[in-house]
């Protein structure tokens, strides 16, 4: 009877549709993300103006896409992005460039070939 | 028929099997917290508006002070690490399955991106409450085969139901989301391509094999429409024999293709501890190196059958 009623409970979210923890509808890769994508991202100045891409321990404190992905997303639509920026501007020391400035920015590429479509910079701060 | 229901939910194993899945869902579990443990301190300092409560936790308004969080990842961490070893399984068993419960489900109240946790939070909640360090446990570590009873073979099959709903249910939402795209492989295309141009703005390594894939045309189209096949022929592997050992082989298959397409990684999957529960044979019986003479799928038979 256990088994049974954990067995129904797990599969409940097909009929409900319901996704919470632990139970849930799985729908990771199911939708198709379009031919664009919007992604969110910190990036480095150093003093001549070159931007540098950041890595996800500068950016976010950790070593999972999905966890940087998710924190950028949560932190730009609260409109806490200058939090953020700062936090990684502490962190940016140990990049092998000089970085004197970081962006919080929102890029809009094509998945196919990386073309980058449209940029918008939420925050900016300076390092140090 | 009533008789036969419940052999199939409850069938005989020996204490040794239930054991031998203890000893590999909580050592994962204390490899996997400590490993993310940057992770989960870093969830005292998410704020009351990120917070989207959900499972044990959907009645918090703020965030958990960070004592409480600390604690929970300690706890999770010790009771992972003493049920690995048997240790006062009947007080150790529940802490551990509710700790890791609480943790993994608290980390998803601030975004819900995660999904092979449920998995390992579904294990541990079985493990933790089923008799499982009969066998194999501190102090006894070296006594001879037990008898079979339904006593262990209840959560294993459970374990192994749970294993096989996920994957349905993700193949499931596979076909009512994204339909016939997914079988014609654009969704696929749509997901690699995706997952290198995120790894590309965080200053990161692409994928592996993520331009090769794409570059596959048509054969890419055999291989998504494979993958959620896979997912919704779960329930074959309840036939045991060569239907389980080819599904086991096909889902590891799997992730690795999108650990090396997508560098998207499911530990719990791929490493195969979430199939444990599937391995029917008492470990006495498994011959880790077959003898020469033995065709390849009878050796690799042999191995998980």
């Amino acid at each position: 009877m256990i088994t049974l009623s954990a067995l129904l409970a797990v599969l409940s979210p097909a009929v409900t549709g319901r996704d919470s923890f632990p139970l849930s509808t799985y729908p990771m890769y199911a939708h198709h993300r379009g031919e664009t994508a919007i992604f969110r991202t910190a990036e480095g100045l150093d003093e001549s103006g070159e931007l540098h891409r950041l890595s996800l321990r500068l950016i976010a404190d950790s070593d999972d896409p999905l966890v940087a992905q998710g924190l950028l997303i949560d932190t730009i639509r609260r409109g806490d992005g200058a939090a953020l920026c700062t936090e990684i501007a502490r962190r940016v020391g140990g990049h092998e460039v000089r970085i004197v400035r970081v962006e919080l920015v929102e890029l809009t590429l094509r998945l196919d070939s990386g073309e980058e479509l449209r940029r918008r910079v939420h925050d900016r701060c300076v390092v140090g | 028929m009533f008789d036969r229901i419940v052999a199939f939910l409850a069938p005989e194993a020996s204490a040794e099997r239930l054991a031998l899945w203890r000893i590999a869902v909580a050592g994962f579990v204390a490899v996997y917290a400590t490993a993310r443990s940057p992770v989960f301190v870093a969830l005292t300092r998410r704020s009351a508006a990120e917070l989207d409560p959900v499972g044990p936790w959907f009645f918090l308004d703020n965030p958990l002070a960070d004592g409480p969080v600390i604690g929970l990842l300690v706890v999770t961490v010790a009771g992972a690490a003493l049920v690995a070893g048997g240790v006062a399984h009947r007080v150790t068993g529940p802490m551990f399955g509710l700790a890791t419960l609480g943790l993994l489900a608290y980390r998803s109240c601030f975004g819900q991106i995660l999904w092979f946790e449920h998995l390992i939070a579904l294990h541990a909640l079985v493990v933790g409450f089923s008799p499982a360090a009969d066998a194999w446990r501190a102090g006894r570590w070296t006594t001879g085969p037990s008898e079979p009873s339904t006593r262990y073979g209840q959560p294993l099959r459970l374990g192994a139901l749970l294993t096989l709903a996920t994957y349905w249910l993700a193949g499931l939402a596979k076909l009512r989301i994204g339909g016939s795209e997914w079988f014609a492989g654009e969704t696929l295309a749509n997901h690699i391509g995706f997952s290198a141009r995120r790894l590309e703005v965080f200053g990161e390594r692409g994928p592996l094999l993520a331009g090769e894939a794409v570059a596959l045309g048509p054969w890419l189209a055999i291989a998504a429409a494979g993958a959620v096949l896979l997912e919704l022929l779960a329930p074959v592997a309840m036939f045991g024999g060569r239907w389980r050992t080819a599904w086991i082989v096909g889902i590891v298959l799997m992730h690795a293709g999108i650990a090396l397409t997508m560098s998207v990684v499911f530990p719990y999957h791929l490493t195969a501890i979430g199939l444990v529960p599937l391995v029917e044979a008492a470990p006495s019986r498994w011959r880790w190196w077959p003898g020469r003479g033995s065709s390849g799928a009878a050796r690799l038979h042999a191995v998980i059958s």
